[in-house]
């Protein structure tokens, strides 16, 4: 029987940057990738604010969202690395890992959508160097993901997944953009994240794979007047697949990016 | 600075009998943390977790435990296996219950609760997916 993800795009990916949700949408049609989506799902919720100002209600949403991607298919799938923390720990934490598997789908496609990637690319990067920025959580805590994800111990998933669009990939750090304590204390949290921007040279962008680090790592430049673009993966991955420029959402960003 | 036994107390059960207690101050949470080395005077992993262990409720009042950004550097390099983020979050949610919880996080929690959502649907997204979310358009 063929599988049905359920695809839960969070807040930041279908209301600020609809782009992000737009170019996933297309990938998944584009690979064939059967998937369903929901009304009734709300925030993951945050792993952050929510989780530490209403544990009770950061519980209580994220088992509901999982209730209900339990009833439209086999495996829920994120774009964000906030939603996967949220509902794969809530999964670990509340159901003893019995609900609905839960992946993000970076890494979903590095495991089962490589080799058909590469034979449907249309625009390769060729000639691109990029800084790749994973993020904290896309394998953090990793008493818990790698409980799952063994291969994320030894492999740089985003690495390899930018490779295969053609694209040169530096960096790699799994550190943190600083994004949460944005409201608490902004001039902490830039300097943080300026450490992180800093740490790339000679390239032509960074690529995230989380929407908060891109609104993040934007908001930092913008402010700073640096012209550094930073790519949702999904975008670019897009785009390599044959998304017309124009629809992948670009108005949205604050730094215009280079022509791809 | 007063020294509550019950709260350290509260804290170890809550969170796992002897689990914060294990900790023996070698400071590998703060040499790891990126908030440290950028300004170790605004947050300092380490000092959390001796306040909490010598029952110093004030540690509820300080900002620092609201600047923590949950990387989880800390847990992943501790030699004794001590998850800082929860102590963290159980921090935080103690200081909210008290009243000490700054507001633009409270914000984000009531749009949660109010709208579903923690980001607001502005006029111009919506425009744009009413235009293009309809259908994918492919080239080739």
């Amino acid at each position: 029987m063929k599988e049905t993800l359920v695809y839960f795009p969070g807040c930041l990916a279908s209301r600020k940057f609809p782009g992000f949700d737009y170019s996933t949408r297309f990938i998944l049609q584009k690979l064939n990738i059967e998937f369903k989506m929901s009304d009734e799902f709300s925030c993951c919720p945050d792993p952050v604010w929510v989780r530490s100002l209403s544990y009770k209600e950061w519980k209580e949403k994220g088992v509901r969202n999982l209730e209900i991607a339990k009833n439209l298919g086999s495996k829920l799938v994120t774009i964000c690395n906030g939603c996967f923390e949220t509902l794969f720990t809530v999964k670990k934490t509340f159901f003893n890992g019995k609900s609905i598997p839960v992946e993000h789908l970076l890494y979903t496609l590095w495991k089962n959508k490589k080799e058909e990637i590469k034979n449907k690319i249309i625009n390769p990067l060729k000639g691109k160097r990029f800084g790749i920025h994973e993020g904290c959580h896309f394998k953090r805590p990793s008493f818990l993901t790698l409980t799952e994800f063994k291969e994320l111990k030894e492999v740089n998933v985003l690495k390899e997944m930018v490779e295969l669009l053609g694209a040169e990939a530096v960096g790699g750090t799994e550190s943190c953009c600083g994004l949460p304590n944005f409201i608490t204390d902004k001039d902490l949290s830039f300097s943080l994240a300026r450490k992180r921007i800093d740490e790339f040279k000679n390239v032509d962008g960074i690529v995230v794979i989380c929407p908060s680090c891109f609104s993040q790592f934007e908001n930092v430049l913008a402010n700073d007047k640096r012209e550094v673009p930073i790519y949702f993966y999904f975008e670019l991955l897009a785009y390599s697949l044959g998304l017309d420029k124009e629809n992948i959402g670009f108005e949205f960003h604050r730094i215009k990016p280079f022509s791809i | 600075m007063k020294l509550n036994p019950f709260f350290k107390e509260e804290v170890n059960r809550e969170l796992g009998e002897h689990k914060i207690l294990m900790c023996y101050q070698c400071g590998k949470c703060s040499s790891f943390c990126p908030l440290f080395n950028i300004e170790p005077e605004k947050f300092n992993p380490r000092r959390i977790i001796e306040m909490v262990n010598i029952g110093a409720e004030d540690v509820l009042k300080l900002d620092d435990i609201w600047r923590c950004t949950t990387c989880y550097e800390c847990a992943e390099n501790c030699p004794q296996k001590i998850n800082f983020v929860e102590l963290i979050v159980y921090l935080r949610t103690k200081a909210t219950e008290k009243g000490y919880a700054p507001k633009l996080p409270l914000q984000e929690l009531e749009s949660v609760r109010k709208e579903g959502f923690s980001v607001p649907l502005s006029p111009r997204a919506k425009k744009w997916i009413e235009t293009y979310m309809v259908e994918v358009k492919t080239r080739g």
